[in-house]
């Protein structure tokens, strides 16, 4: 899959941009506050229908104007080509067309057209608080299930209603309603995080190993909160700690807990690993999801990368372009680019919400 | 534009569904179009003021303690159908595929908007079940979290040893559409829920 052409109106600081890209690897270069970010988000924004800098639609409509519009020209190595029509209206909120046919469920398009996003942030995956891991978790297994979102929305639903009556004081009848709710959606949370932290387990240490130092046994494993092999299993937990959770007011237990941690030569990386082996996992973590996507969604996920490479030192740079290989296609932004490079990418000049080749 | 029109328009608006375009219509309809369906609006409200209420049994609309459903002895009496509102019981009864009796909850449980079984057309039902003629309980409410929690209420809280059938009614493709268009959730709603053939 790759991305033909994209167009914006009225998307952030873009008043109108025609994008066309040709090659593999495209470039967005310019100085800061030009919009490269708002492009590359506008791209991501294709795959998630959300975007990875804000939840509030509203942000990425052009100031003063009604609404936005992004159009996709995807070409799909099977399907032929896609073209994805996103309108983001200040009233009437987000809606998606694919081939000029409204889309009614936003479940039926995961999947479709991953992608994955580097970015400076990606650091706090490994040294952030456990929720940042989670939300990471999360992301990679709902773009590639629809089921596991659904699923997730109804886990996080019944814990709200749950933690809502423990601050109410709500009686123990009503508890058990949504404990089992909590209880049936965990089994399929847990068992989807075991199967899927294993299998990325995997491609991160893969890729680990070309970026950082192979000899560093890099490992990643899965934290779970509680043990959870039975439908009923986190609703006898939950009944357990009722007394302990009425005086907190709050879910002490469960999935929303879960973690995972990162390993090398054995260690906790979190509190042993040096700056640029943090680097390393956080790079490493993301093409694992790369290859991840590609394996469960059947199709190579673009890759968005935000002014990343200019942080890295030349080993890790040369290691990223050879993990970077040729079966995705490559956005990237950056305030510069060293001559060397020059001859690999297309690149658009940004400016002030122009951009031109 | 007139300060009681402005009044009228506000009034309407306020009504579920109704935007300003959709008021603005009703409002014109009644006042000018249609003075006799204005005339004729009026005098419906008035009637059912005070003497439409909610039945002391099932929760349906009733011009006494008991709607013309619990009333009618002909009805099954030994089939209770749990439903959220009014109109779902209104949508079966159009259909004409059920005829026990019904009960309405008026909401189902969510603890998010405050809303737990006191505020809930419970109390009845326990005295329902209690009720010997009483054998199954039919839970046709919605599917989603707030939804399942309530029928899991009803089954633990409500229905508990004695010895009544509970069931779920079915969720899968609606009939007359085929697989192709049903999206994924349904779809295993419909395999989950599949009966021998």
């Amino acid at each position: 899959m790759r991305l033909g052409s994209l167009n914006l109106v009225d998307y952030r600081n873009v008043q109108l941009a025609r994008l066309e890209f040709g090659g593999p690897r495209v470039f967005f270069l310019g100085a800061n506050g030009q919009g490269k970010t708002n492009v590359l988000e506008s791209i991501g924004l294709s795959s998630a229908l959300r975007s990875f800098r804000t939840m509030e639609t509203r942000d990425l409509i052009r100031w003063e104007r009604p609404r936005a519009e992004l159009l996709f020209g995807f070409e799909e190595e099977e399907l032929g080509n896609a073209e994805i029509l996103i309108t983001l209206d200040r009233s009437r909120g987000k809606s998606v067309a694919v081939d000029g046919d409204k889309l009614l469920r936003f479940g039926d398009y995961i999947g479709r057209f991953p992608s994955v996003v580097f970015s400076s942030e990606d650091l706090r995956l490994s040294r952030g608080s456990p929720g940042e891991r989670r939300k990471f978790l999360d992301l990679v297994f709902s773009s590639s299930s629809a089921e596991y979102l659904e699923e997730l929305r109804r886990y996080y639903r019944a814990l709200r209603g749950r933690n809502a009556l423990l601050r109410s004081e709500g009686g123990d009848g009503e508890l058990a309603a949504f404990e089992n709710e909590m209880s049936l959606a965990a089994l399929f949370l847990a068992r989807s995080r075991k199967d899927g932290v294993t299998a990325l387990a995997k491609l991160f240490a893969n890729r680990y190993q070309v970026i950082g130092r192979a000899e560093e046994d890099p490992v990643l494993r899965y934290l779970a909160d509680v043990e959870i092999n039975a439908a009923d299993d986190l609703a006898r937990l939950l009944h357990d700690g009722r007394q302990r959770d009425r005086q907190l007011k709050n879910t002490s237990k469960g999935p929303h807990r879960d973690d995972c941690a990162f390993f090398l030569h054995g260690r906790d990386a979190r509190k042993f690993a040096s700056e640029g082996q943090q680097r390393s996992i956080a790079l490493a973590l993301r093409f694992g999801q790369v290859d991840f996507l590609r394996e469960r969604c059947g199709t190579s996920p673009l890759i968005l990368i935000d002014d990343v490479l200019g942080e890295l030192d030349p080993e890790r740079r040369a290691n990223f372009h050879a993990c970077l290989g040729d079966g995705s296609q490559v956005f990237a932004t950056g305030t510069q680019l060293l001559d060397e490079d020059v001859d690999e990418w297309e690149v658009y000049q940004a400016k002030e919400g122009h951009f031109l080749k | 534009m007139t300060p009681a029109y402005e009044k009228l328009l506000d009034a309407l608006k306020r009504l579920p569904g109704l935007g300003y375009r959709s008021a603005e219509r009703i409002a014109l309809r009644l006042l000018v179009e249609k003075p006799d369906l204005g005339k004729r609006v009026r005098q419906a409200l008035e009637e059912t003021e005070g003497c439409v209420q909610a039945c002391l049994d099932c929760g349906n609309l009733s011009e006494g303690d008991l709607c013309m459903l619990c009333s009618d002895e002909s009805r099954d009496q030994s089939t209770i159908c749990v439903l959220e509102h009014v109109p779902d019981l209104f949508s079966i009864e159009r259909a004409g595929v059920f005829r026990g009796l019904y009960h309405v909850l008026g909401g189902k449980l969510s603890p998010i908007h405050g809303i737990g079984p006191d505020e809930l057309n419970v109390k009845a039902l326990h005295r329902r079940v209690q009720r010997e003629t009483t054998k199954e309980l039919i839970l046709a409410l919605p599917n989603d979290v707030e939804g399942e929690a309530t029928c899991h209420y009803l089954q633990q809280e409500v229905v508990g040893d004695r010895s009544i059938e509970v069931s779920r009614i079915g969720f899968g493709i609606p009939s007359g559409a085929g697989v192709t268009y049903s999206d994924s959730t349904t779809l295993r709603s419909a395999l989950e829920g599949r009966n021998s053939y």
